[in-house]
């Protein structure tokens, strides 16, 4: 069987470039519903997407069938989630219809027993959410909610919350992002533009620091101007922090 | 925003090249298939006529059709069922200038019922569609 699979290297490559094909297209088809994460999928988009994983893989391994047979199904399935998303957006009848509603499991720290039969919920399941949330008493809980993509969102009793930085009367600070500006020993130009910098300031204020470019592993700026650096292993990883100023 | 506008002129591209598939390939098999049937009654009438000379034309004409046609029709048809044709037409061509009438009708009537599967697969049809 070896030496008959060797005898048609075409058929082999044949196979390679529709995998390759098939993949570009499946990845290009995916990248355009707008999905990032598994985490964002709906019950239907995730059933969407595994048809058009196995529509793909019917073309990827049968070369008798046209790659049409499996592009133009899974070209189908992308124009109707569309619509669907685009349906769901104008009128939520139809986005309660196709995505349904959150469902509240824990009203008021009381569980809403008909809400989790109704929903196929268990009391275990629920504990298992309120602890992937460091929750281990559901007496904390005043809602729990059951969101349409499966997670459980939960709003602690007032009790067991902790308390914010304007609670406490303390400075609140800022509470700008931190963007990268170096990985490994290279400037980054996307990091540069938004923190409205230049190469040349960046090296100056490394220089000042007694560091060099190439020695940086990575190196992080935040709102306030300081910058978090770390060295690379020849330089035993180091960590430095300091301001632009 | 750059995206989103990406996104609907791929839909739109999408729509046009779905119209499109929808359209070209039936038209394609439409008018082969009526070459194919043209052909295959031509040489059976010959062949009814008692003269399988007159036939080797058309069963020659026939299979070079469908080897002419053959890397088309692939694209959108199951590679079995253009296999299949090509070796009814193939048959009845051998047979025919083997002087084989039995032979060449009966592989004829084969290519036939392989064009009509192929129309009744291939072709929209509200039964298909069940």
């Amino acid at each position: 069987m070896i030496f008959g699979v060797l005898a048609h290297p075409l058929r082999m490559l044949t196979l390679f470039l529709r995998a390759v094909f098939l993949d570009l297209f499946v990845l290009l088809v995916l990248r355009l519903t707008g999905k990032r994460q598994v985490s964002d999928l709906q019950p239907y988009d995730l059933l969407m997407t595994l048809i058009i994983a196995d529509l793909a893989s019917t073309a990827i391994a049968d070369t008798d069938i046209p790659l049409l047979y499996s592009v133009v199904p899974i070209l189908a399935l992308y124009l109707v989630q569309q619509l669907l998303a685009k349906l769901c957006l104008k009128s939520s009848a139809i986005r309660r219809l196709v995505c349904g509603t959150p469902q509240i499991l824990i009203l008021d720290g009381v569980l809403q027993e008909k809400i989790m039969q109704r929903t196929n919920y268990t009391v275990r399941d629920l504990l298992d959410s309120l602890r992937s949330k460091d929750i281990f008493d559901v007496g904390e809980v005043a809602y729990a909610i059951l969101e349409t993509n499966g997670t459980v969102s939960v709003l602690e009793k007032a009790a067991f919350q902790q308390p914010n930085k304007r609670e406490l009367g303390l400075e609140p600070g800022s509470a700008a992002l931190s963007h990268l500006l170096i990985l490994e020993g290279k400037i980054q130009k996307s990091g540069l533009e938004t923190l409205h910098l230049t190469k040349k300031d960046v090296e100056t204020m490394l220089k000042k620091n007694g560091l060099a470019l190439k020695n940086i592993f990575f190196a992080q700026m935040n709102g306030d101007g300081e910058l978090h650096v770390q060295l690379d292993r020849k330089n035993r990883s180091r960590v430095l922090s300091f301001s632009e100023g | 925003m750059g995206f989103s506008i990406f996104r609907a002129a791929m839909t739109i591209l999408i729509c046009c090249f779905l119209v499109l598939l929808f359209l070209l390939p039936s038209a394609i098999l439409s008018r082969f298939s009526a070459q194919a049937n043209d052909l295959i009654d031509k040489a059976e009438n010959a062949l009814l006529s008692g003269d399988p000379d007159a036939a080797a034309p058309y069963c020659a004409a026939l299979f070079a059709l469908v080897r002419e046609r053959m890397p088309v029709l692939e694209r959108f048809l199951n590679h079995a069922s253009i296999d299949a044709l090509d070796a009814c037409a193939a048959v009845a061509d051998c047979a025919v200038r083997a002087n084989d009438p039995g032979a060449a009708a009966e592989a004829l009537a084969e290519a036939r019922s392989v064009l009509v599967r192929i129309e009744g697969i291939e072709l929209f049809s509200w039964n298909n569609l069940l």
